[in-house]
């Protein structure tokens, strides 16, 4: 497929605020990774964002406040991302710029506390509750379109944790059939008494720093983001960034709706069509980032399909030991770290993981690595069976 | 963009159960009869699955069933996109009132069935369909955002499509803040050729948002129109009722309706 130039892009995670704290985090082996104090009663580790208590939602969209549009703002805010997109804005014109992002629970935690706070006789909501504007699947995307002043394409991909990676995909084809010129994609999710007492009802939440990868792993660790990139053709764009969008794939394992196929053919399928829409070589790959969520069954299909797809001399690693998992956002915020990892030439290895899986097959890296890097590709896997695979490189050619 | 043919449909409203009944009422042949819904079972879900299943994943099942039967085709070949606006509402009041309680605990079949995508999921488990399936969320627009994300996919990945936008009521109190005052749900089967089983051909253009959007014209319906976020698809199901070519305006976003043209095949 025709590459899109990543003309710009962000990360706010608990490893970091923008791109250069994340990236210093992954260098010198700093989890985000503490005992969960957004909710103290649950024995688990989260990767939170600090301070979001005290940055509400600028004035004129303060009917957007809640701590997922927080979150999106916080992250909007870093690595010159709003005057990047300025310039493309003032370029295309607001009405041909895109937003697309990807989130699994939007802003639930604002029902969470309108439920806490009902009126114990008529159940009924405090009146205070904004429920379209913070909650309601659509909310992030239209505070971030307004935050941006577009006034194009807003949607939100719901797809678990394929969301914010099916973003991506989205936007090409809108961009390819030219309903827009440029798109603003990413994902924004963040702390719930849901997910976090959902997946551990799963009994998918592990106790200790997740360790993806490891024989000893043991669930997963919950984490938040808000990540965002804009995406041009590169012949359109004045802007010189030499990272693209080269593939992407998609798949459905239509196999059940909590738990991967195990042979790892569904996360195959997506793998394989990433590369092959990307017209390269499986050997081509020199770095894959994996879903990678600690989760006994998720890594172990993800050895297999990787294994199936590129073989077993690849360099791949899992970055949730990092940042936790940051479920409809995760696409979002590990396409950032392959970009980060290409640009400065570094494969992260595997946090907190100290032995790998002795099943496994594929060449999991527990050290970071210096390495050039030309190709990289990033994984993500959700409930429903949803698979999604961005393939990323240098040099659109 | 290209043209597209509507290979199959599938509706279940209020007085609006299947295509074949539904066809004459839009078209102003029938008399529209407001009914109570009927309680759906929809028998592509195994039985574990419908026992547990809410109406968001129900209703969904039963319409693309209605759908992917009309097209012909062989369902686990078809991609999908699925569009709501809300999601499943009684899963995040039941939850919401779970973590309320002391020492909160949330079921796990009601968790896993709680993400965007379950409709999706089960979808694709029930036909063993492999192809990517998308959810998306658009509010107000969400018929024309999922109508235009299914109509690319056939662009660009050359899938037959399925697509489907529902989204049902939510229980007290949750049901006070969102929009939703009936059950509706429409699905159809997007393909781009020319099939037997095609009903009409479609074209999509954004247009600004100072236009008109397009009313049934018949008052009951009408009011589910604009009471169900994925009810704003009705004005373009009359239109393919009527048989006759003609444009509809939906709803897309702030600034941009989606004008659908309808050609029919016969």
């Amino acid at each position: 497929m025709k590459p899109l130039r990543i003309s710009a892009y962000t990360v706010t995670s608990a490893i970091g605020v923008g791109l250069h704290a994340s990236f210093n985090s992954i260098r010198d082996r700093t989890s985000g990774l503490k005992p969960c104090s957004f909710e103290p009663r649950l024995d688990t580790f989260s990767g939170m964002v600090a301070g979001l208590e005290a940055l509400p939602v600028r004035g004129e969209l303060s009917v957007f406040d809640c701590r997922n549009n927080r979150l999106a703002q916080l992250g909007l805010q870093q690595d010159d991302f709003v005057a990047k997109v300025d310039r493309a804005r003032k370029k295309y014109g607001s009405d041909r710029i895109a937003v697309i992002l990807g989130t699994s629970t939007s802003g639930i935690q604002e029902t969470e506390l309108a439920y806490v706070n009902r009126d114990k006789k008529t159940d009924l909501l405090p009146e205070s509750f904004k429920y379209a504007t913070t909650h309601n699947l659509y909310a992030t995307s239209n505070f971030v379109r307004r935050y941006l002043g577009l006034t194009g394409h807003t949607s939100m991909i719901s797809t678990a944790c394929s969301s914010a990676a099916k973003a991506f995909a989205s936007a090409w084809r809108l961009m390819n059939a030219g309903l827009c010129d440029a798109a603003v994609v990413g994902g924004v999710d963040s702390l719930a008494l849901n997910t976090l007492y959902g997946f551990s009802s799963l009994e998918l939440v592990s106790t200790t720093p997740c360790r993806p990868c490891a024989q000893d792993r043991s669930g997963i660790s919950i984490g938040e983001a808000a990540g965002f990139a804009l995406l041009e053709w590169p012949e359109q764009s004045d802007n010189t960034s030499d990272y693209f969008l080269k593939g992407y794939g998609e798949s459905s394992d239509a196999y059940h709706m909590s738990t991967p196929r195990p042979d790892g053919s569904g996360a195959a399928m997506a793998m394989g069509a990433a590369i092959k829409r990307a017209a390269i070589e499986p050997a081509e790959i020199d770095y894959i980032n994996m879903h990678g969520t600690a989760s006994d069954v998720n890594d172990s299909m993800e050895d297999k399909a990787i294994t199936r797809v590129v073989g077993t001399t690849t360099p791949c690693s899992a970055t949730k030991g990092w940042t936790g998992h940051t479920l409809g956002t995760a696409g979002m915020l590990e396409a950032a770290i392959s970009l980060l990892a290409m640009e400065h030439g570094l494969i992260p290895g595997t946090q907190n993981t100290k032995t790998i899986d002795p099943a496994f097959t594929s060449e999991i890296l527990l050290e970071n690595r210096p390495a050039e890097l030309r190709n990289v590709l990033s994984n993500s896997f959700g409930f429903g069976g949803s698979n999604c695979s961005l393939l990323f490189g240098k040099g659109g050619d | 963009m290209a043209d597209y043919y509507l290979s199959g449909l599938g509706i279940f409203g209020a007085g609006l159960v299947g295509w074949q009944t539904s066809k004459p009422v839009l078209a102003g042949r029938e008399k529209y009869v407001l009914a109570d819904l009927p309680k759906l079972a929809p028998a592509i879900l195994p039985a574990g699955v419908r026992r547990r299943a809410g109406s968001y994943i129900r209703l969904a099942a039963e319409i693309a069933t209605e759908a992917v039967a009309a097209s012909g085709l062989d369902p686990s070949g078809l991609a999908s996109v699925f569009t709501t606006t809300e999601s499943d509402g009684t899963i995040t009041d039941a939850i919401c009132r779970a973590i309320c309680e002391a020492e909160p605990a949330v079921s796990p079949t009601l968790f896993h069935n709680s993400v965007t995508n379950a409709p999706a999921g089960y979808w694709c488990m029930a036909v063993q369909s492999m192809k990517p399936s998308t959810s998306i969320a658009g509010h107000e627009g969400a018929f024309s955002v999922g109508l235009i994300e299914a109509c690319l996919q056939i662009d660009t990945e050359l899938n037959d499509m399925l697509y489907v936008c529902h989204d049902v009521t939510m229980p007290h109190p949750i049901s006070k803040v969102a929009n939703i005052k009936s059950d509706y749900g429409a699905a159809m089967v997007l393909t781009g050729e020319q099939k037997k089983t095609s009903l009409a051909v479609i074209n999509l253009e954004v247009i600004p948002g100072s236009k008109t959007l397009s009313e049934v014209g018949i008052k009951a319906i009408d009011e589910i129109r604009t009471g169900n976020p994925a009810a704003r698809c009705l004005p373009l199901l009359a239109q393919i009722a009527r048989n006759e070519s003609g444009s509809v305006v939906l709803p897309y976003n702030d600034f941009q309706h989606l004008q659908v043209t309808v050609n029919p095949c016969n």
